[in-house]
């Protein structure tokens, strides 16, 4: 346990980012590709990060931190802000806002808020809803602007349809991430046991080293030269234990140490939390990748898991070249910044 | 060092070489479970058993409590912890991780449990572009993002209070009038939770992890908790399976799981696991339906069926047993919670109810199965972390003070170190690091572990990972001095959570222990056992329970301490225990339990640990800041000793004893079998009642089902059938049953040559089961293949 600073993952939101109606799907399945030149991209209509939103970070950073953010700090809450701003805009574009049941409930109640006092009658959301529309409410409300770019980027994350993949996809995944579907090393072994070591010079440690060399003078082999030790209850004998396995057994350091002895050999004494042991491996596996059809399944959810943050990403690199960015800092607001254009 | 070998040796060493090769690459059979899943089986099948660890009980972000203590991560992060990778903890500051945690040593396995109540909600809820994102039950649950404080706030409470309090529960309003805006946005959470297992189960020989699918049953009518811990056999699963809301009582819930599980699902098994019955008022385990109605045999039926096992400690403290409470075993003061309900602390109880704790449900258990013929709670032991961080297995005493449990709302010393009066019994200084389940499967899969789940063959510890066998029969009392203690174990008597019948005639059988310390690792050794005991339970001849525990091995005298300064261990304990033991006051007439508790020498508990690395110096008033009261005030114990529980092995003087006899796995094969019983219950009437008897092993082997009348009586107490052809009953050729009064009998039979193929012609286990009314017994061995049978060893 250390604290750590990762720096991956700060995207990510506590959000369930997977739910998404399948209807709501097939209405934007356009979402998928890049705005088209004709949308979006107009100088004369940048995507603005508003010197109050920017503002609005600030402040919750300083209540939870106590202190204002290093410059780093901040070009990753201005970086975040530019972020949800392009997201809001698209799905603005793609008409997310107006059949949203939450965004209409969202506006109904803050207009019944609003209105609360000058009439008596309890009017119906949708009136609502269309009174704050013409009002305007929807345009720098957080809570619409939040819950557009979280839909945008359900929408963005989501494939049409369940994927098929090909094998050359799956393959190259494989490939990539070798390591993480390594079929680990085993070994089938003897073993020799002495019990009751406590350092050297110990009557076990006496006893093993007289054993080793008897057993290499007799050339005893394995199952005759187990007999001469002492009784281990777990057995004299495994098979095919990986690393891993052998640990549970026989502790960390004794695995490690087995696992370096060579095959068809007495090797040791190895130390385990028990006592002393000595090795005979009668045959070893290495370790090696796993090839393509023994994690098929495995590799397909894990690259359907990365297709969906690669379709997110590519979607926010889209938006970020289609659109022209204003960010408006808040301190008199003479300065804009624009981050980028299409 | 490598052995040198003489060259006129080499050709007796190749010879012996050779043979140890052969010996060790004897192709294995499947026995021993059943394989209801496509995968490879696994490299290192042992019919022996191996010990896997793991952690049944963990949340992740879509857990309800999980996300607001800001925990981001979802089962997959928690897969991959599970595996040995470090993971990011809240608090985020600018959305970077101010914590990271990451296990010293990797899980076997892990069932990711999120609340089922809520998947629907929390994703409404956390999602904005779904309906129901702004009511206002969603807004107090937002509020509390990231929440600060470990109890729960009031406002909390109305978020949760209408589901998870109440007898009757009914979703918010935004989940519409039928519910089926929360259910159906439940679905997909449901089906990512399913995609993640499938992501992190290996199905290769290599078997590195298994990933379970399962979910969280959450209910705690007035506060009173009853929550289960459900477990898929494999990815055969309902499509979405019922909660507390649907089904607010335990039998309906548990008959609902089975309906749409095991009833309707091709493939489909489940089981569930109770826990914190600690903080159930003893409501969990009343021996009663919802209505208060008394439990009949078949709701006891249900219970056992469905509710195999428990689990008997996590980190909202242990359930065991409390001194005071039908009990005076000094070791039951072991992570004690204050209070006796979840969620809130009204102070503590001016009594807690006996059927809170494990030990008395075990009893009353054998009390149940006195009056109705079943036990309904002959529970298997398992303990767990209940992490709400997705930190599976993080059971570390130095490592749970800077990692918590429950997101942001432990993520300080201060509040891990609150008392009860503020954290209640959800977090704080009482509660702890957890423990883990040990299971003693052939390997590492799905329908291994699952197996031995379902025959209990498995045990908890407090998060320590001492390896523990534990067997009873007719076992040779030199069990402990060779190398085959399992082998004997298991061809002479049944592993932790079997069965037993009178064995040895009148005598105790014999309960044989191993048990060996924790290894550790390079930069924390484990700890040295101090001592082994086995706990009884049983029914006196007033049909009453009474408990006693035994030291069976090791030193409970043996002076082990801590050194307060460097929290050191002081003094010497033990590497290995050992022992075969016989129970002094065996009575084969009375029902009983047995299970062994091993205790290690004492250790700094984490909070001890954590108010030192706070520079808390308890003598020096000085050093005890705002907020480290507790350090000192003795609310919880400075050193605990951590221990491992086995699953019990059940005494039922009903079921079958000495069993001799062999098999031929053969199509052509016969059958002979001499089983004794001890007790053959009064109400056994063969002339009114079937006759059932089953061989099996992970099929069926052999089974016949003699109708009521069909055998001969010709005089109390004989009962035969005989059938040279063996054509009426399924190539039963002979069958005698001898009841003598008292209950004592012998029940022996032959079959003609018939269908025995099914059996696999290798060592493994053979189980018999007989069923005749009410009456069940049964037996199970390993069976020994000699030339070309099948053998028992009586």
């Amino acid at each position: 346990m250390a604290a750590g600073d990762a720096s991956r993952g700060w995207r990510r939101r506590p959000v369930v980012h997977f739910l998404v109606l399948g209807a709501l799907l097939l209405a934007v399945r356009g979402a998928m590709a890049p705005p088209p030149e004709s949308q979006g991209g107009d100088p004369a209509d940048p995507v603005v990060v508003s010197a109050l939103r920017l503002a609005e970070l600030r402040r919750a950073y300083f209540e939870q931190v106590g202190a204002d953010p290093s410059p780093e700090e901040d070009a990753r809450l201005v970086d975040e802000a530019v972020e949800e701003a392009l997201l809001v805009r698209r799905a603005r574009e793609l008409g997310l806002d107006r059949d949203d049941r939450g965004v209409r409930t969202w506006l109904a109640q803050k207009m019944r808020f609003l209105e609360q006092g000058m009439s008596s009658e309890l009017a119906p959301d949708e009136d609502l809803y269309r009174r704050a529309l013409e009002l305007g409410l929807d345009r720098d409300d957080l809570v619409v602007r939040r819950m557009l770019a979280e839909k945008m980027r359900t929408v963005a994350s989501q494939p049409p349809a369940r994927e098929q993949l090909s094998e050359t996809e799956l393959a190259d995944f494989l490939a990539r991430n070798a390591d993480r579907y390594r079929q680990p090393g085993r070994v089938s072994l003897f073993h020799v046991f002495v019990s009751g070591s406590r350092g050297a010079g110990s009557p076990a440690e006496v006893r093993v080293a007289a054993l080793l060399e008897r057993l290499g003078q007799e050339s005893r082999g394995p199952e005759e030269g187990v007999r001469l030790g002492d009784p281990f209850a777990l057995g004299r004998q495994w098979r095919a234990k990986s690393q891993h396995e052998l640990a549970k057994l026989l502790g960390i350091s004794f695995a490690e140490a087995a696992f370096a002895c060579p095959t068809r050999s007495w090797c040791g004494p190895v130390r385990s939390p028990y006592g002393l042991h000595l090795v005979w491996i009668v045959d070893r596996e290495e370790a090696r990748p796993s090839r393509l059809d023994e994690v098929r399944s495995q590799v397909a959810e894990a690259r359907r898991s990365e297709l969906r943050e690669e379709r997110l990403q590519d979607f926010l690199q889209a938006l970020r070249e289609r659109y022209a960015v204003v960010v408006e800092h808040p301190a008199g607001g003479v300065a804009s910044t624009t981050l980028s254009g299409g | 060092m490598r052995a040198h070998v003489p060259s006129v040796r080499r050709s007796c060493l190749v010879v012996s070489l050779f043979f140890a090769v052969a010996l060790l690459r004897v192709p294995v059979a499947e026995a021993g479970f059943e394989r209801t899943e496509v995968r490879t089986p696994c490299a290192d099948f042992d019919p022996l058993r191996s010990p896997f660890f793991g952690d049944t009980h963990v949340h992740t972000r879509l857990s309800f409590d999980g996300a607001t203590g800001d925990v981001r991560e979802g089962p997959r992060a928690a897969y991959d912890f599970a595996k040995g990778n470090p993971i990011d903890l809240p608090p985020y500051v600018a959305g970077v991780a101010q914590r990271s945690a990451q296990l010293r040593r990797p899980l076997d396995f892990t069932v990711i449990t999120d609340h089922q109540e809520f998947l629907g909600e929390t994703s409404i809820c956390l999602e904005p572009s779904a309906p129901g994102y702004s009511s206002p039950e969603c807004e107090v649950f937002r509020d509390n993002i990231p929440q600060e404080q470990p109890g729960a706030p009031p406002a909390f409470i109305t978020f949760v209070a209408p589901y998870l309090g109440a007898f009757d529960p009914v979703r918010h309003p935004f989940c519409g009038p039928t519910g089926d805006v929360c259910t159906t946005a439940a679905g997909p959470v449901w089906q990512d939770i399913q995609d993640a297992a499938e992501e992190h189960y290996d199905r290769t020989a290599a078997c590195t992890f298994t990933s379970f699918v399962g979910y969280e049953y959450t209910g705690a009518p007035v506060a009173q908790n009853v929550h289960r811990n459900v477990v898929f056999r494999t990815d055969v699963v309902p499509p979405l399976p019922p909660s507390y809301v649907e089904e607010p009582t335990a039998e309906g819930f548990l008959s609902e799981l089975r309906s749409q599980c095991q009833d309707s699902l091709p493939g489909c098994d489940a089981l569930a696991i109770p826990h914190n019955s600690n903080l159930s008022n003893g409501l969990m385990y009343r021996p009663e339906l919802a209505d208060g109605t008394p439990f009949a045999a078949e709701d006891a039926a249900l219970r056992a069926e469905m509710e195999p096992i428990v689990e008997i400690m996590q980190h909202k403290g242990d359930s065991e047993c409390r001194v005071g409470v039908l009990s005076n075993d000094e070791l039951c003061g072991f992570e004690k919670m204050t209070g006796h309900l979840i969620g809130i602390f009204p102070g503590p109880p001016a009594s807690y109810d006996p059927l809170a704790f494990v030990r008395n449900v075990l009893k009353e258990g054998l009390e149940q199965e006195e009056a109705l013929g079943v036990n309904p709670y002959p529970l298997g032991l398992l303990a767990a972390t209940d992490t709400h961080n997705a930190i599976p297995g993080l059971t570390h005493e130095a490592d749970y003070g800077p990692a918590g449990h429950l997101g942001t709302r432990d993520a300080t010393p201060e509040l891990m170190l609150e008392g009860p009066d503020v954290a209640n019994t959800l977090g704080g200084i009482e509660s702890n690091a957890g423990g883990l389940a040990v299971v003693w499967a052939e390997e590492n899969s799905r329908d291994a572990i699952f197996s031995a789940m379902r025959r209990r063959e498995l045990y908890g510890t407090s998060g320590t990972r001492p390896l523990v066998r534990f067997f009873a029969g007719n076992i040779p009392a030199n069990a402990c001095g060779g190398d085959d203690f399992a082998e004997k174990g298991y061809t002479r008597g049944v592993p932790m959570g079997g069965e037993l019948g009178a064995v040895r005639n009148r005598r105790s059988p014999r309960f044989a222990v191993l048990a060996l310390r924790d290894g550790g690792t390079p930069g924390s050794p484990g700890t040295a056992l101090q001592r082994v005991q086995i706990v009884k339970g049983w029914v006196d001849g007033s049909g009453t329970a009474q408990e006693t525990v035994y030291e069976v091995a090791g030193d409970p005298d043996n002076g082990a301490s801590v050194d307060p300064n460097t929290c050191g261990p002081i003094g010497v304990g033990f590497d290995t225990l050992c022992t075969v033991w016989e129970d002094p006051a065996f009575d084969p007439d009375e029902r009983a339990f047995y299970y062994a508790r091993v205790i290690e020498n004492p250790t700094c508990r984490w909070s001890t640990l954590l108010c030192r690395d706070e520079g808390v110096d308890c003598s020096d008033p000085g050093t005890i800041g705002p907020g480290f009261e507790h350090c000192c005030d003795g609310l919880v114990e400075e050193y605990v000793q951590e221990r491992a529980w086995t699953s019990p092995v059940f005494y039922r003087p009903e079921s079958l004893g000495r069993v001799s006899g062999w098999l031929q796995p053969d199509a052509a094969g016969l059958l002979r079998l001499s089983a004794r019983f001890h007790r053959i219950p009064d109400t056994l009437d063969l002339a009114a009642q079937d006759l059932t008897l089953e061989v099996r092993d992970d099929d069926v082997i052999w089974e016949v089902t003699i109708p009521a009348g069909t055998l001969d009586n010709p005089k109390p107490g004989l009962y035969r059938f005989r059938d040279p052809s063996g054509a009426l009953l399924n190539g039963l050729r002979v069958l005698t049953l001898k009841v003598r009064s008292g209950g004592d009998g012998i029940l022996t039979l032959q079959t003609v040559r018939t269908d025995l193929s099914n059996a696999e012609a290798e060592d493994h286990d053979v189980e018999l089961r007989l069923s005749a009314g009410n009456w069940t017994a049964q037996h199970a061995r390993r069976w020994e293949m000699k030339g070309s049978r099948l053998r028992v060893r009586p």
